[in-house]
């Protein structure tokens, strides 16, 4: 049996991970939801997660913060940043900061799901 | 002479489709032509559900049909290149902005009405909700202009 992509979704918002982990279940991927930054730095540090899901503006650690302990403790996890507030600036920014992708809220679930398949398939060897 | 020179002003031409506004093209090569830059047309495309490799197949084709027509429209020697991207197009379009240096200026190649709307939340085209923040000009084609 393959063993599952574990995925986890970090954003203050509840509903987003409120929508995203049944539509990512769905689709056979296993999936934790934590609606603040510090609480994701703590579960990074007890699980390794394949991809990480993570929005920019959040109180106290925010997803750039999250990046950055992502690529130094488990440099194989792919990060994909998620923002209402998206720029130019900050997509230059997460991408050299080593984000695997990078996509604007609002967005539409598949088009998410596309970028996670491409995540899946660098995280095979 | 002229492809050999170094150009390192970009301008980036912006497609939603592959119905090519001959005015974004003859404007944009206008200007490269007088600021010494090159341009890279700029197709973004949606998502639907091809799969990776029919979509690279696809993009390859959309970029041959861009050049060609591009080609077909400005028959002189400014340096092009054509981008396909395939995805949300506001993130697309961050994420190519962010992928290069700077752009001299952007030229919108879409429906010249959509992004031409008033901005504001209620604004339904994502270009009206970035083109006030993008890191240089935003530029709107409506007459035809002519190459010397």
């Amino acid at each position: 049996m393959e063993k599952k992509i574990k995925l986890l979704v970090v954003d203050d918002e509840a509903i987003v991970g409120k929508r995203l982990k049944p539509s990512l279940e769905k689709h056979g991927y296993e999936v934790e939801t934590l609606g603040d930054g510090r609480s994701a730095i703590d579960r990074i540090g007890q699980k390794d997660f394949d991809i990480i899901i993570t929005d920019v503006r959040m109180d106290d650690v925010d997803g750039m913060q999250i990046l950055e302990y992502v690529a130094a403790k488990s440099p194989h996890t792919k990060v994909i940043i998620i923002t209402g507030y998206a720029t130019v600036e900050l997509a230059r920014e997460a991408l050299v900061k080593g984000a695997f992708d990078f996509i604007a809220k609002p967005f539409k679930p598949s088009d998410l799901r596309v970028i996670i398949e491409k995540a899946v398939k660098e995280l095979k060897p | 002479m002229t492809n050999t020179m170094q150009r390192n002003k970009i301008i980036v031409v912006i497609f939603e489709d592959l119905n090519i506004r001959e005015v974004a093209v003859h404007y944009a090569a206008v200007l490269a032509q007088r600021i010494n830059a090159k341009i890279i047309f700029l197709l973004l495309m949606e998502y639907n559900s091809d799969s990776k490799d029919e979509l690279e197949l696809l993009k390859q084709k959309y970029k041959d049909i861009i050049l060609k027509r591009i080609r077909e429209i400005i028959d002189n020697n400014i340096p092009v290149q054509a981008k396909v991207v395939v995805g949300d197009r506001r993130s697309e379009f961050y994420k190519f902005m962010a992928s290069h240096r700077s752009f001299h200026t952007a030229v919108w190649g879409g429906d010249e009405n959509a992004a031409m709307e008033k901005t504001g939340r209620s604004a339904r085209h994502w270009m009206v909700h970035i083109k006030d923040e993008l890191p240089c000009p935003l530029v709107i084609p409506k007459k035809k202009y002519k190459l010397r």
